[in-house]
């Protein structure tokens, strides 16, 4: 078990470190997404009714926004893991990275998750700071809110991870993942909830985003985060969906293994 | 290694060396190029072709799938109702508009869209070879029609909301020819955009980051009436960043939210001149490039 702990440990920091080398492309990427906020931030100011909606008073859903801008470079921005699979399938490396003496749904979601922890630090709390001279953010006063907030974002950053592996593991069968990418990435913006409370969508649609994994990467995160939401439920449906996702994914990397050609010499 | 692209340039057959060349009239030479481009981008689109099924099929997922942007403005609007005078075939005619444009140039320009992956693996060095202008052979290169899901689903909005704004008088008569020249200024703009963010590639080498801020953001920005934002982002995104030039400011005049007639005429001063900068920026950035080598 401590073998396991200190490899996912040493394995997340590399993917960290990895990272170090672009930061300068990453201020650039940073300033980008401070825009990205102001769009949202000005447009829900140009439509919310003075009297908010629902639980939502105007300056909540800037909070929320500007919540959801900083944190998703934790559970969905920059995540590079579908494509670091397909490139290794495509270069015939996926060869030596099965034959070592690791598992590699750990290795990946290892790695993975240690880029993440960067790209929120680097990138998404500078988005956070930025955002905040446009629009002061709250910061929760208890503490449990902030332990709350955190892991349910720790969870929902390994359901993004997990959801990229099993997108990346489609390469096994496929060369083209670029369509499945963009399935993900579309289905994690809109029924994620990153640029819109869920009480948006006609009712039907928004029980089906609620009970979907994509909610547990913006939604409920912020909504802990904003004292909308009790914790507890929210980080249990979390970790039934983190485990769903660990089961499905191993299962079919243990397919993919014996499915594996490789060309050459 | 660095590359002399000014001498390569004096020598090669596209520079007219001959006698013969110098003298050639413009539209033979232009026919000859038209000719080597269609040669070119036929032979990238029967690469691209190998696999029919799977390129109808993911062009088909990727409309339906990459609308999201849509359906969170339609999500919005229908809850909230119209935004600063517009309404949701207001606005659907704006995203309309800019996501055609967008297509536009995802089909023709789609390797400059790609552009990172030539200066990061060399890859600019065989086009350099080329008897023809880099730019012209790196845009023949590589036709994206495998990227004509923005093109479909800029086609599929106009043809939902057009016929309902033409149905309550908000367009008529000539209003779909300066549509039509929205789309392309438009994709004029995409083009200048993306072109000055490839040649900074050559001094920087790495330009997706820099595309996020440059093309993402701004076209996304865009997809909405500019009226919400604060006066200074307003002018960032018809300036600076000018892909609101071809779309939102001729629509605020076209569909009556504001403006003047001068609003057709900007983008056609504009966007030539943004052409002419960007491509003046390519030609120099061309001069510096120094290989990465392979």
């Amino acid at each position: 078990m401590r073998a396991a702990v200190r490899q996912w440990r040493v394995l997340a920091g590399k993917g960290f470190v990895q990272n170090l080398q672009y930061s300068a492309s990453h201020i650039v990427n940073t300033i980008a997404s401070v825009v990205f906020g102001l769009i949202y931030i000005y447009l829900w100011r140009a439509v919310t009714p003075e009297s908010g909606f629902g639980v939502y008073s105007s300056y909540l859903i800037v909070q929320y926004i500007c919540v959801n801008q900083t944190t998703a470079w934790f559970t969905q921005f920059g995540m590079k893991i579908r494509h670091r699979i397909a490139q290794s399938v495509r270069t015939g490396r996926i060869a030596v990275e099965l034959a070592r003496p690791v598992d590699f749904f750990c290795y990946r979601m290892a790695f993975e998750y240690g880029a993440q922890v960067y790209s929120f630090v680097f990138r998404g709390l500078p988005v956070g700071v930025g955002l905040s001279f446009f629009a002061p953010l709250h910061l929760p006063a208890s503490a449990m809110t902030w332990l709350g907030a955190l892991a349910s974002l720790a969870i929902g950053a390994y359901i993004g991870i997990a959801l990229g592996y099993l997108v990346g593991i489609s390469s096994f069968w496929t060369n083209e993942i670029r369509t499945l990418s963009w399935v993900l990435f579309s289905l994690a913006m809109f029924l994620g909830g990153l640029s819109m409370p869920l009480e948006v969508l006609p009712r039907p649609l928004e029980l089906l985003a609620k009970a979907s994994p994509f909610a547990h990467m913006s939604y409920y995160p912020a909504r802990i985060y904003l004292e909308l939401s009790e914790p507890g439920p929210i980080l249990a449906a979390g970790l039934a969906w983190a485990a769903i996702l660990t089961v499905a994914a191993r299962h079919i990397t243990s397919r993919a293994r014996r499915r594996l050609e490789v060309q050459g010499g | 290694m660095r590359v002399r692209v000014r001498e390569r340039r004096a020598t090669s057959p596209s520079a007219g060396v001959g006698a013969s060349e110098t003298t050639a009239p413009v539209l033979t030479r232009l026919g000859r190029a038209a000719r080597v481009y269609w040669i070119l981008a036929s032979a990238s689109l029967r690469g691209k072709m190998q696999y029919r099924l799977d390129f109808l099929g993911s062009t088909l997922i990727q409309t339906i799938m990459g609308a999201d942007t849509i359906l969170f403005i339609g999500a919005v609007l229908w809850r909230f109702g119209p935004v600063m005078g517009w309404s949701i075939t207001d606005i659907a005619m704006l995203y309309a508009v800019s996501r055609m444009g967008m297509g536009i140039y995802m089909l023709f320009c789609n390797e400059l869209d790609r552009f990172e992956i030539y200066m990061v693996n060399g890859d600019f060095d065989t086009l350099l070879i080329r008897p023809w202008p880099t730019l012209f052979t790196l845009l023949a290169r590589g036709v994206g029609i495998d990227r004509l899901a923005f093109l479909a689903q800029g086609m599929a909005v106009a043809a939902l909301a057009g016929p309902r704004l033409a149905a309550t008088g908000a367009i008529r008569g000539w209003d779909i020819v300066w549509l039509l020249a929205a789309v392309a200024w438009s994709a004029l703009l995409y083009f200048a955009v993306g072109l000055a963010t490839a040649a900074v590639g050559f001094w920087i080498v790495r330009i997706e980051e820099l595309q996020v801020f440059t093309m993402n953001a701004p076209s996304t920005a865009t997809a909405y009436p500019l009226d919400i934002y604060p006066s200074w982002l307003r002018r960032v995104f018809v300036t600076l960043l000018p892909l609101g030039l071809g779309s939102y400011v001729p629509l605020r005049f076209i569909l009556d939210k504001g403006g003047t007639a001068l609003d057709l005429l900007w983008p056609a001063l504009a966007c030539p001149a943004a052409v002419w900068a960007a491509l003046g920026l390519w030609k120099t950035g061309e001069a510096h490039y120094a290989s990465t080598g392979t």
